[in-house]
This record gives structure tokens, sequence and C-alpha cells, in this order.
């Protein structure tokens, strides 16, 4: 009899423990188109990074959830688009599948950060890191974004682009405005991301060989304007609240590169530990 | 922090470690580890009447263990007859192959008591690093011996050292 | 917290291991301990196509732990120091450091038992809560926290888990990882009731309930923060017939691992065998559909597993035989394994004097049939697409795609006193893409292996082991020979050279010799060993979790301990 007291107080204490959620549908509850650009914001932005490449099937997930968090957000996300490492090689992955999205710029931040070596699809959110570990799986995007966006507005980006359709020379002109003193060393990284650009890409929410043939690649980065690492933004000195930095860059675009399509994205990072401060982008062209 | 601990803790283990040697052996820890047949087994009721044991931790994926305990099987009767050592052999086989254990055991006709240690309780219990790792246990259930690895003829060296055992004598200088 | 506890407790005991009149209490405390070291010394080696810039100067790599356990009576506490300066080649780069991870301090009657700090702890087969510590895959997820465990009468034991786990040195903070509970009973009919003590049928039932917390920070999905895992279990003997069988339900548990799907996740497994004296036959049935679970759902890597899936293949161990391991398929996996184990009687016709020993051993995996489901609020199916149920699976139903097969049979004969063989083939099929997370489309590999291993001995305490390895397929790297040979002294000594060679190397470069020279020395619980020699590139598992183990070059060494 004994035994049986004891049975139903586990049954009872087993109901305490069985504490579950049972998600009704929808699941997804944000998400969806919304507008970009700067807008000399006065809110921190957060920077998103997809390590991507055209034969990874489980990128094109990847790269909507990054779309999902820029329609809930805003303007408050950027992304890029990083194609490196194996994934991204062309010529590998069956007919059409031969356009090169790397760059220069893409394979030195992958290697460092080591992102294509753990796997893709991965990103780095503000290049934020836990304790040395940058890489950010794609499912904890959302949750590590929204962490990072409730982090103190320190500086203010803006962006002035001057394209030359003639001589294909983009002149940009940042400013970054520091709301407070600090002390540690900064430096601004500027790029340029390519929209809308139609190719090949393996997904495996797709049947048969696994191919979307006209897949709208985004956000692809193309380059970068002042080096793989950037400048000091303010020469060396520590940055004093209220005043402006001012920087002029220059670069000349490729024949495939899509003014209309293209952005210039400038970032202000922590040298010590490379994590942003601010994020911004601009249209190239108006 | 982590300087107090490491301090403290190897104040306390030189303390303990002197007052070691008043204490004569070791004994079988109290670990809930299962049978062949899936009942729960306390390992303090690893018991021979005052005869020798062995306990042997072994595993299905281990080959050297498997002759080890190949080894003891062949020469068991005897064994027995002359010291009345019994051997229990614990299977530290993960969850994958349990219910592979009782067959793999009959099949090979071994005669040995056999236990399971799934999770690897009594192994940790029993600070063993690596199988096969055999322990003898004397009549008063102090651990008097204890042996890791396997190489062939190892068996003769265990038997000897069962041998004293049974014959009360110390082989604490071995 | 339980650091603090853990200093108290040892502040007593040194107290009072300074008093004299506790030297009689101190005579029954008993103090354990073990110790392991695993160093490698890296060269550059060209043909395996590693260069001085990619050791990049950590030439030197080793893990290290040591252990100590006191016990006085009914209390009993430990603590494990652990190393990785740096880790070795391909552990996970998060395990560099060193501290103390695992302390725990126990007080246990004959009834009741009581755990802080860190413990390892399996409910049935683990397919909802086992945390367990391997040390050749650098995994432990151990609970940091409480267990209780109540058998207030034989026959029938009760547990209670509270707890986080062990994610590498990372500590737990708030949201950085879920919270863990759980909770199990096992009922022994035999053993409680009076009645059952001789019957013939042996009846074992049990349950389980597994619940974790993790903040749902997520802007764009609805995620469950309590997601819970529930099983039962039973264990039917009747003579030499033994049935095990758990069933597991997981409810909707959106995770990287998934894709963030909002399946409900579920386990199976059953195991037939009957044995006699001489004769062991086997036979499972498996299968697991989403059943990934883990206290932060972006996990990816092999760590924060709550439970354990086995996998239900043979665990094969030669150097050519493991070249191909299992690993297990959270998301979807269905398969059946066979094994006949059977001892040709001594003084047979087959057996001869000492008898011969069979064992014939057959598994398969396959992926389960996955059909599209709803994208909700479209009119769109998909299969596998975030925010849905993933997709729908007919239960029992196997897709064409095999994941696994395995056909191995194994004889082993003693020829004479002096000498004794083994004759092991193996017919595989693997699915390289999946097992190895490749998904590049690459063909199956299907390959033959044999091995005959022989042992004999010269003297009672030396003898010379071989053993002749092949494996050939068309796939992959192609084939390869092997070759060891052991010279062993016992109890002290052994001298070991290999070769592995892959002969058939599509590329002709790629035709490497993995040679290896090592000796070791063992003294009871000590044992010292030094390689020299080559790694091959390749995948070690333990139960189904695997890590993928990059080539080297140069010296290891091992020295483990225990007292």
């Amino acid at each position: 009899m004994k035994a049986f007291k004891i049975l139903s107080l586990i049954v009872a204490l087993g109901m305490f423990f069985y504490a579950c959620e049972k998600i009704e549908a929808p699941y997804k509850i944000g998400g969806g188109e919304s507008e970009r650009g700067s807008s000399g914001d006065t809110t921190k932005n957060v920077l998103i990074e997809d390590y991507t490449g055209h034969g990874c099937v489980n990128c094109p997930v990847a790269a909507d959830f990054a779309h999902d968090l820029q329609g809930v957000y805003g303007e408050r996300v950027v992304i890029i688009g990083v194609h490196a490492g194996y994934w991204a090689t062309p010529g590998t992955f069956g007919p059409g599948f031969d356009t090169d999205f790397r760059s220069q710029t893409g394979n030195t931040w992958d290697t460092y950060f080591g992102v294509s070596n753990v796997g893709n699809p991965n990103g780095l959110v503000d290049r934020a890191d836990d304790e040395g570990n940058y890489i950010v799986t794609p499912t904890n995007w959302g949750s590590q974004v929204d962490e990072r966006l409730a982090n103190d507005f320190l500086a203010k980006i803006t962006i002035e682009n001057d394209f030359n359709a003639g001589t294909k020379n983009l002149n940009t002109n940042i400013k970054t405005e520091f709301q407070i003193n600090l002390t540690d060393d900064y430096s601004i990284i500027v790029c340029v991301t390519q929209d809308s650009i139609i190719a090949p890409q393996k997904d495996n929410r797709v049947g048969g060989d696994g191919v979307i043939e006209d897949y709208d690649h985004m956000h692809v980065l193309r380059g970068s304007m002042n080096g793989d690492w950037g400048e000091n933004v303010t020469n060396g000195e520590d940055p004093v609240s209220g005043k402006t930095y001012e920087k002029n860059y220059s670069i000349k675009f490729e024949d495939d590169w899509v003014a209309d399509d293209c952005w210039v994205v400038a970032f202000v990072y922590n040298e010590a530990n490379k994590t942003l401060i601010q994020v911004d982008e601009e249209k190239v062209t108006k | 922090m982590k300087h107090i601990i490491i301090l403290l803790s190897t104040f306390f283990i030189f303390s303990i470690a002197n007052s070691q040697d008043k204490a004569e052996y070791k004994t079988l820890p109290s670990v809930n580890i299962k049978t062949l047949e899936g009942e729960t087994f306390n390992t303090q009721n690893i018991y021979n009447d005052g005869n020798p044991i062995l306990v042997s931790f072994w595993a299905l994926w281990c080959k050297p263990c498997k002759k080890e305990m190949e080894a003891y099987n062949e020469l068991y009767e005897e064994w027995q007859e002359e010291t009345g050592v019994k051997i229990y052999a614990v299977s530290i086989d993960d969850a994958r192959s349990t219910a592979k254990v009782l067959p793999f055991v009959n099949g090979k006709a071994w005669e040995m008591e056999v236990l399971l240690d799934p999770n690897c309780d009594f192994k940790r219990a029993m600070n063993v690093n690596m199988i096969p790792h055999t322990f003898l246990i004397d009549g008063k259930g102090n651990i008097v011996y204890q042996h890791t690895s396997y190489y062939e003829g190892l068996e003769y060296e265990i038997y000897e050292m069962v041998e004293k055992v049974a014959a009360g004598e110390s082989i604490s200088k071995h | 917290m339980n650091r603090v506890f853990l200093l108290i407790v040892f502040v007593f005991f040194a107290g009072i291991s300074t008093q004299a009149q506790f030297s009689e209490l101190l005579k029954k405390s008993e103090v354990h301990g073990s110790f392991e070291f695993d160093g490698a010394y890296y060269m550059p080696d060209n043909e395996l196509g590693i260069t001085d810039s990619l050791i990049n100067g950590r030439n030197f790599a080793f893990n290290g732990f040591g252990n100590i356990t006191y016990t006085l009576g009914n209390f009993s506490a430990g603590l494990r120091y652990e190393a990785y300066l740096p880790p070795l080649a391909g552990f996970d780069p998060r395990m560099e450091g060193q501290g103390f991870p695992y302390i725990w301090a126990t007080y246990a009657t004959e009834k009741f038992s009581f755990t802080v700090g860190n413990f390892y702890e399996q409910f049935g087969n683990g397919l909802t809560l086992r945390t367990y510590e391997e040390w050749t895959l650098g995994y432990d997820n151990s609970l940091n926290g409480a267990r209780i465990t109540y058998e207030p009468v034989k026959g029938l034991l009760m547990k209670g888990v509270y707890g986080v786990q062990r994610f590498f040195w990372s500590k737990y903070t708030k949201n950085s990882r879920g919270i863990v509970k759980g909770f199990d009973a096992e009922l022994d009919f035999n053993q409680v009731f009076t009645g059952m003590q001789d019957a013939k049928i042996k009846l074992i039932l049990g349950g389980s309930f597994v619940s974790k917390y993790q903040a749902d920070q997520d802007p764009i999905y609805k995620l469950p923060r309590n997601v819970s895992n529930a099983a039962g279990r039973v264990t039917l003997g009747m003579g030499k017939f033994i049935l095990t069988s758990e069933y597991a339900y997981k409810i909707n548990d959106p995770s990287a691992i998934n894709k963030l799907i909002y399946k409900e996740g579920q386990g199976l497994i059953v195991s037939l065998s009957y044995s006699t004296k001489g004769f062991g036959f086997f036979g499972m049935f498996k299968r697991y559909d989403n059943m990934s679970y883990r206290s932060d759902r972006g996990e990816t890597a092999n760590a924060l597993d709550i439970n354990f899936l086995p996998p239900n293949t043979e665990t094969h161990t030669y150097m050519l035989t493991s070249m191909y391991p299992y690993a297990t398929q959270p998301n979807g996996e269905i398969g059946f394994q066979f094994q006949i184990n059977y001892k040709v009687p001594k003084k047979s016709k087959l057996g001869g004097k000492y008898g011969m020993g069979i064992a014939v051993n057959y598994s398969q995996v396959n992926d389960i049939v996955r059909n599209a489901v709803e994208v909700p609020g479209t009119d769109e199916t998909a299969i596998e697409e975030p925010g849905t149920l993933g997709w729908s699976s007919p239960f029992f139903e196997f897709s064409d795609q095999v994941f696994w097969q395995d056909f191995n049979i194994e004889i082993d004969k003693k020829f004479s006193k002096k000498f004794k063989g083994t004759l092991t083939y193996m017919y595989q099929t693997y699915d390289i893409d999946i097992l190895e997370g490749h998904e590049e489309g690459l063909p199956h590999v299907y390959s033959n292996i044999g091995v005959l291993e022989l042992t004999y001995k010269f003297t009672s305490k030396k003898a010379l082991r071989g053993e002749f390895q092949g494996l050939w397929t068309k796939q992959d790297k192609g084939d390869w020979a092997a070759l060891l040979l052991e010279y062993t002294i016992s109890p002290h000594w052994f001298f070991t050279v290999s070769d592995q060679w892959n002969y058939g190397n599509p590329v002709k470069d790629n035709r490497l010799h993995y040679y290896n020279g090592s000796f070791g020395y063992t003294r009871k619980t000590t044992r010292i060993s030094i390689t020299y020699g080559r790694q091959r590139e390749g995948i070690v598992c333990v139960g189904g979790v695997c890590r993928a183990v990059p080539a080297s070059s140069g010296f290891y060494v091992t020295i483990s301990s225990s007292f």
C-alpha cells in the first residue's frame, strides 16, 4: 500500500515539474519589409554580418533571419553578406555557380574571426564576443540583436555619397560625432555592399536538385574603401563628446557593381576587442 | 577565489593524507548500478563471504578488456576451487549497448558475475581513468591491489595476488 | 554558490583533521584520486599539409585532469581540476583554459541521498536526460545544482534534479542558457511486491519528466520558454527472454538544430534478447524524430545536450573498421539491429580443444520519411521551413535514403595454448554527406573490410600480436591497408609499431603512410605511453557523438594514474 501512496506522490510531483508551453500558430510574429538607410540616427544600431556562400544549402534560411530582423527593427539593423570560404568558391557547385561573390576584405574577416572554419551559415552580431567567441548561430541572431540594441548610443555616423556615373568613381564623406568622452581607440571601416544580384543559390528547402536559379543575393560585400580594418577615427586622440571627426574616401567601381543597387556601410569599432559601437548605411545614388 | 580553493584543497589533501597512514586500506564506495536483468544493485553488496573478490571494468567496445575477461573465464573454475575467488565484471557500456551485454556474456558462456554501469557512476567513484582496470578486494572488503590495462599473461600476475590474499598474506609491499 | 559551500566543507575538514580526538573518526575517511595527462608535440609534415604557419607556434598542446574524492561515512565530496593549455588538435577551441569545472558534495544514507554541485545522472536510456563526461571526446554536460534520490522501499527509486549545465568555462549568468529540472522514478515489481519475489516474470517500470526553461529573446519567433520531455520505459524478463523499451515525447522545441520548427519530438527504442549458455540473440528497433534537446536552443556543437540518443549500430575499434563511424541524426532516423553470439562447444569438430566464438551483426539506419506541411498564414507547404511544424512523418516508414548499413562477422578461435586468432569481415554503407555534415552531394561510401588478428605467446608473460587489415572502396579516399605489431611483456611493457597505407587513393600524391611507433610502461594503476608518428584525419565517436580529428604529426605522451 505504501508503494501506491508513494506512486501517487510521484505523479503529483511529476505534474509540478512538467511545465510546458505549447505554442500555437502563427509562430512567426515579426519580419517582413521595412525602410533602410541613414537618417543621422540618434539610436544605437546593430550590424549583422551574414557569412554565407552560394553552395551552402542552409544559408538562405539564415539570410531570411537577417532580413526578418531588419523587418522588425528597420534601419536600426544593417546587414552585410560576406561570401567567403569553401561554400563561396565559384565553379564547384554545378552549372551557373560561376559568380565570384568573394572579396579580399571578406576573406580577411572570415579568416580572422574563423567563421567558415566553424561552418556556414554563421555570423557576427556587432562583432561582440562571448569570452572570445565571436560567432553567433543564425537562430540566435534575433536575441543577440535584441541585446546589442539595448546598448548606449555612443556615436553618430553621417554618410554622404557622391557617385560619378561617367568615371564610376565614388567619393564618400563620413562624419563621426561622439556622444560622450571615451578613452579607448576607435577605428572606422567604410565598405560597399550590393543588393539584387540574381544568380543561382543552393537551398535545401526546395525540391529536386536543391537549386534556386534566380536567387536574389542581397547585401553582398564588394570591398572596403579604407582597408580591411579601416582607420583610426580620431587620428589617435581620445574621442571628445560633441566633436565631429571627418573622413573622405573614394573607390572606383568594378564593371559588375551596379551603382543604383549599392550601399555604403560605415561602422565604428573598439580596436581592443573589435566590437562595434555604431553602424550606419546609405545608398550610393539618390 | 580560485587561489583560495586551490590553497585550501591542497592543505586539506595533505592533512588528510597525513592521517591516511593510520587508515589501513580503501573500501568499495556505495553506488547504485544495474544487474544484467535491469535491477538496481548497490555496489556495497559486492560480497564473497570472506573470500577474495576481483572487480574488473570492461566494455563491449574494448578488445583488451574482452581478452582479459576471456582469460579469467578460462581459469575461473580452477581459481574458484583453489581460492574461492569471485569475479565481478562491470560493463561500462552506455545505453547504446547495455541490452547487448547479456546476450554477449551468455554467448561467450562467461561464468562470472556481470554488472552494468551505463553512466560510469561506479567507474568514477573508483577513479578509473581507462579500462580494463581490475581491483582485488580482500576478505574484509579492503581494496588491496589494482591494475590498469591488460597484456597477455596478466591473469597469472593477478592470480598470484589472489592466492596471497586468500592465504592472508600482505601484498602491500608489492 | 556551491564553491562557497565547498569552501566551508574544506575549512571544516582541514580544521578537524588537526584535532587529535578526531583521529579515530578520520581512520574511516578515505581519499581517492586519479589524474591523466595527454600531451602532444606537433611537428610540420609537408605530405600531410601541416606547415609551421598552420601550427602557428602552438607546437605543444595538452589535455589534463586531476580528480580527488573524499569519503567519510555517509559524507563524500570531490573535485576535478582540468587544464587544456591549449587543447589537443581536434578538440573544441572553447575548451582552452583551466580550472575546477567539477565540484560536488554528497550526503547519502541507505534510503536517501543529497548532492550539491556538479553531478552526472541518467534517466532510463537517456532519452530525456543524461549528463556524462567523455574524456576522449572532450565532452562534459554535467548539471550544476542539486540532486535528491530517495528509495522508500527496496525496488522503488526516485530521483529529482535541478540545475544548469556546464558549458566549457563559461559561467552561468542570467539568460546565458537554460535551467534544467527533472524527475525520474523506477519501480521493480519483483522487489517491491512480496508475492512476486520468486515469479518467473520480471517486471520493471520507469518514467521520467524533464523540463527546461530558457528566456525568449527572439523578436521574430514566439519561442516556448518551458519545454518538457517525458518518457516511459519497461523491462520485462521472461526466462531467457528480456524485452526492454522506452518511448519519449517532447513538446515543441524550436532550435538551431531543427532550424526553428515547432514539431513535437518522439523517440522509441525497443530491444529483445534471448540467451542461453553459449548462445545469445539480440534485436532492436529505434526511431528518433526531432529529438535534439538542449539547454541552449542556439547551440549546434557538441555541448549542452540534456538528453542522449543511443545509436543502434555496433562500435568498431580496429584502425580501419572505425574509419567510418556512425553519428546519431537527432532530427530523424529510423533503424534496427540484429546480433547473434554463438560459442561452438569445446571438443566439437569445429570448436576444437578450446571452442570457437562466432558473432554476426547487422545494423541499418535510414532517414525518416518527411512530408511537407502548411506554412502558417499562406497557402504554401514546405519541409523544414522555420516557423512551421517542419514535416509530417509516418511513424514506421523508412525513407529510401540509407544513412548506414553494416554487416559484420567475427570469428575467434584458440588453436593452442600459445596461439589464437580473430577474423573479422565487414561490409559497410556510409552516407558521408549526412554523417560528416558535408551536404555536397557526395556519393555513399561502400566498403569491404577484413581484419585478421593473431596472437602468439612465447612464454606465459611475453606475447606478440599482429593485426592485418584491409579496406576496399571505390569512393572517398579509396583502398587502405594496415598492419600492426605489438609485443607485450606482462605486466609492465608494451611496444607497438603500425602503419596505415592509403595505397588506393585516387590522387597519387595522397597515397600516404600513416606510421606510428609507441611503447608504454604500466605499474599497478600508473600507465605511461609515448607515441611517435602520424595521426590520420578522421572521426572519433563515442555513443554516436562524434568529433573530427585533423591529421597531425609528432610526439604524443599519455600519463595516467589513480590512487
